[in-house]
């Protein structure tokens, strides 16, 4: 999936007028109008331009997007005996290293067992995830297929709803060869990976809220 | 406790530095995450095999890099520094060395499933 804008032809435009503005592929995506330009610039999603210039996303695109984004949704959330739903942590990992997402997970359901741990393969799958999510803490690896987990970061920095989220880079980079990533990871807590165990939950236990008493009893029934 | 003596006494010490290390002193998490390793490691021999077959220098590299850090944390230096060898030969695209690195890191690994 490597296409760029291009103009097209009128007839063309009756054809796939079902395809999306940016506005509309940002608000499927739970992302902002920029990040959705940003991908259509690095090729991530098919777009094409209108005679009067205007973006247009093309629809199998999105929905091959939004298809690789379900495969890795949410499972559903414990809900309270009055049918409620509870709003439990949630982190969200973004790691294709299978034995560092096992080992995560592992460790969550250690030592955080009242928090939803969710997980993307890859960058653009993880963007799209931390859209829908909106996770109080977000766990990125540098190395990623996709977008890479430094143009990851400064993609999610330039979001105002970032804010809300905590940040923490996890590498199998030692210090030297993380030097031509540092524009990305100025200020942000760093870990090697192999210092995960040791390091990881002191910055969870810091950015998450502790169980409500409520949250116990439910998850407890 | 004579038996949970000798066990630890089996434990290799580069085993148990890992664990001091790397798991805070947590031998149940350290064995949990070796057996999803181990799993995972018929995985990604296949996945090596692939990428040696038609000389996918990027897979080989990608694959190594993952490694690389699993096997650190396991206590096993050794193949540590193979998977960080093939990381560099890949990356360099010198196929010639990334194959008998790779080579090497297969057997190990598929020895490691098998015990």
């Amino acid at each position: 999936m490597n296409l760029q804008d291009r103009a097209m032809s009128s007839n063309e435009v009756s054809e796939i007028s079902e395809d999306y503005t940016t506005l509309e592929a940002a608000r499927l995506l739970g992302m902002s109008v920029r990040s959705v330009q940003l991908m259509v610039d690095r090729g991530e999603l098919q777009a094409w331009k209108t005679p009067g210039g205007h973006r247009r996303i093309a629809r199998a695109s999105l929905e091959h997007l939004r298809a690789a984004v379900r495969k890795t949704s949410p499972p559903p959330r414990h809900a309270s005996s009055k049918g409620a739903t509870l709003e439990r942590p949630r982190v969200l990992l973004i790691d294709d290293s299978i034995h560092f997402q096992k080992l995560v997970s592992l460790l969550m359901r250690q030592r955080f067992p009242d928090v939803d741990l969710h997980i993307a393969d890859d960058g653009i799958a993880g963007l799209a995830l931390y859209g829908q999510l909106q996770p109080q803490v977000l766990i990125v690896d540098i190395l990623l297929p996709g977008i890479d987990g430094a143009t990851l970061i400064t993609s999610l920095r330039s979001h105002p709803q970032f804010a809300n989220s905590h940040l923490v880079v996890v590498t199998s980079l030692d210090e030297p060869q993380r030097a031509s990533y540092a524009f990305a990871l100025d200020q942000l807590p760093v870990i090697h990976k192999p210092r995960l165990v040791t390091e990881l939950p002191e910055l969870l236990m810091k950015w998450l809220p502790a169980p409500s008493v409520e949250q116990g009893d439910a998850v407890a029934s | 406790m004579a038996t949970q003596r000798q066990q630890s006494s089996n434990v290799p010490p580069t085993v148990r530095a890992a664990i001091a290390e790397n798991f805070d002193g947590d031998a149940q998490l350290y064995q949990a995450f070796a057996a999803a390793c181990a799993a995972q490691f018929a995985q990604d021999v296949s996945i090596g095999q692939a990428g040696c077959d038609v000389g996918d220098l990027p897979a080989l590299r990608r694959l190594a890099h993952n490694l690389k850090s699993a096997l650190t944390m396991l206590g096993h230096d050794d193949l540590f520094a193979v998977a960080q060898s093939l990381e560099s030969q890949a990356a360099a695209g010198d196929l010639l060395s990334a194959e008998a690195s790779w080579r090497v890191l297969r057997t190990e690994l598929s020895r490691w499933q098998s015990t």
